[in-house]
């Protein structure tokens, strides 16, 4: 093996690259990544540079109102009035993918934030405090653990009702169990460095501990963990769309896209379920893509 | 040992616990109730006539005692009647289990048999050529949703083939070939996706045991790379991947919902979906307590595993 230096690394060893360039982590972090990754970085990142530029600038680069129905043009093939063909109601496919992107990502990168937020805080009280704390948090994760993954989501949005907020809450609930792990066992290798002894000599509270000593230390996972998750949330929106529990129509989303027409509309009219359906699979390709990447360059010790 | 068992066995049982009294307060919570559902044919219902509904339903009375004779039910083998069809939850489940645990056991067949050796050799030939084409491969088998690929597969294959699979579900037992025609293609799809991340963590179960000092020492002693992977490394590396199959199956299991139903397979998650659809109360917790259960029984076998093919690790306390 080339790194035989990394294959006995602690909780805060940093690749070795790392050390020896005068730059700060995250810059050295970044240009490892483009050095040992460039085709994770530049064409998973080019992907989704595109697709959020195209979901902010929406509203200006759409050619028609993603809700408007063009009776006259109904099930029509792509055309240089219709970039991506219109749908079973006539709407432009493509003012709604790049709208829809929008709505996709929303749900996407806001379950991913609140479960790893949840899961992070879990993660650090269970593991700094111990104990009872720790035991019942535990408990609790083993029971989010328990429920099969979409049985889960599919109750949650029954209870409460298919809206979008409803989704993310759903998608992010699910999303706290294995993080929260991952963060506890961080914290537990982290909380016994001198660093934190020293700041304990020096009368910091607990909750300055954890958020100012114990969490910059483990950030690195946290980012790993968000990175990781986007590809899978964006796609949990889609299945819940099939199961007709996702993001109520007519607000477009990239899964009520593709699941709405049914396979009728597919063999006459393929676009408006291929269209929505490529840019939702190269977007979870490039969010996963990166993300394997990012925990290579992040995590040493799942540098292999 | 023993005493790492029974403890275990204790957390376990208290988590499916858990999980069974979440879910039997939750669907309680369900917006609409069995009772409306089933009113709806019969048009305007009164306050008494719902009262009378309920209470022969026996959903009148406190969710606690409803728990505890519930529970009680289930230990004398006893899952109760559906609300809506009135048919004994217990030989519905005794059909749908087996299709939905036939699915997974399949999918996850395919995961290993496609997964694993793309693992082996990813791992072998490190940033190879092959390596980058293997990884991008799965990992975009892990970006396509399967219910879009699966539609398109369906819809696709009818036009040109005039293919379309089998829509009534027939045992393993009844007829084998037709019941492998049946599953042949939701098995597969389900597993190509799971393929990607046993692929993934096969890899890097083989980079970490290749790196070990005994697999420098058997090169050093000038055995055959050939041996040195198959003897050395692969065997140190299964014990990771046998380990994560079992959570596999678990996570397929829970996920074969959007396969059933675009195979029109009668398995739980159909089953679980439509009684969430018509609030049939005890089905739903029965679902669920099958669920619970399977998925806590995986974990801790997951567990036990470890605990008794590595003898490096040894549990105390």
């Amino acid at each position: 093996m080339t790194d035989a230096q990394t294959s006995a690394p602690s909780a805060l060893d940093v690749p070795m690259e790392l050390h020896t360039k005068r730059q700060s982590f995250w810059g050295s972090a970044l240009s490892l990544l483009i050095k040992k990754h460039p085709f994770e970085f530049f064409v998973g990142g080019g992907i989704l540079t595109l697709v959020f530029i195209s979901a902010i600038l929406a509203p200006w680069i759409q050619v028609a109102e993603p809700e408007f129905q063009d009776v006259r043009a109904v099930s029509s093939p792509p055309s240089i009035d219709h970039p991506f063909g219109t749908d079973n109601t006539g709407r432009d496919v493509y003012s709604r993918v790049i709208n829809g992107a929008r709505v996709s990502l929303r749900v996407g990168v806001s379950a991913v934030l609140i479960g790893i937020a949840l899961a992070t805080l879990i993660g650090m009280v269970s593991g700094y405090m111990g104990g009872w704390a720790d035991l019942l948090l535990q408990r609790f994760v083993d029971v989010l653990m328990a429920f099969p993954t979409l049985i889960l989501i599919l109750l949650v949005v029954a209870i409460f009702g298919a809206t979008t907020q409803n989704v993310i809450f759903a998608i992010s609930l699910f999303i706290i169990a294995a993080p929260s792990r991952v963060v506890r066992a961080e914290v537990l290798s982290v909380k016994s460095r001198q660093y934190i002894e020293a700041a304990k000599s020096m009368g910091a509270t607990d909750t300055r501990v954890i958020f100012s000593h114990i969490f910059p230390n483990i950030v690195h996972v946290v980012i790993i963990m968000v990175s990781v998750n986007l590809g899978g949330a964006i796609m949990t929106e889609a299945s819940l769309s099939f199961l007709g529990l996702g993001v109520p129509p007519p607000a477009p989303s990239w899964g009520n896209m593709i699941a709405g027409p049914g396979s009728f509309f597919i063999r006459i009219a393929p676009w408006m379920v291929l269209a929505p359906g490529i840019v939702l699979a190269l977007t979870v390709y490039a969010f996963n893509m990166l993300g394997d990447a990012l925990r290579d360059v992040l995590d040493p010790r799942l540098r292999v | 040992m023993g005493q790492y068992i029974l403890r275990r066995l204790g957390i376990s049982f208290i988590t499916a616990l858990g999980v069974v009294f979440i879910i039997f307060a939750a669907v309680r919570f369900l917006p609409g109730s069995t009772v409306d559902v089933l009113l709806q044919s019969g048009g305007f219902a009164d306050v008494k006539t719902r009262d009378e509904l309920s209470k022969a339903l026996g959903i009148d009375k406190p969710m606690v005692v409803q728990f505890a004779t519930w529970l009680g039910g289930i230990l004398r083998g006893d899952f109760g009647d559906s609300l809506i069809t009135k048919r004994p939850i217990g030989s519905d489940l005794a059909s749908a289990v087996p299709v939905t645990l036939q699915l997974g056991i399949m999918s996850v067949t395919f995961a290993v048999l496609i997964g694993v050796p793309l693992g082996v050799i990813t791992a072998v030939k490190q940033n190879s050529f092959i390596d980058y084409v293997c990884r991008s491969v799965s990992v975009f088998f892990l970006s396509v949703p399967g219910f879009l690929l699966a539609t398109v597969i369906i819809t696709y294959a009818s036009k040109f083939w005039n293919w379309s699979p089998p829509l009534d579900y027939v045992t393993l037992f009844e007829d084998p070939v037709a019941n492998l025609k049946q599953f042949w293609l939701p098995s597969l799809l389900l597993g190509l996706a799971s393929s990607a991340g046993l692929m993934r963590f096969t890899r890097t179960a083989m980079l970490e045991a290749i790196r070990q000092d005994y697999v420098r020492t058997a090169r050093a002693k000038g055995l055959k790379e050939s041996v040195t992977i198959f003897r050395h490394v692969m065997r140190n590396a299964a014990l990771p991947v046998l380990t994560i199959v079992g959570i596999y199956l678990a996570y397929v299991i829970g996920g074969s919902i959007i396969f059933e139903q675009i195979f029109s397979l009668p398995g739980m998650g159909r089953y679980f979906f439509n009684a969430v659809a018509k609030r049939d109360y005890p089905s739903i917790q029965a679902v669920g307590l099958i669920y619970a259960f399977f998925v806590v029984f995986i974990n801790f076998a997951t567990d036990l595993s470890y605990a008794v093919f590595d003898p490096r690790i040894r549990y105390g306390r």
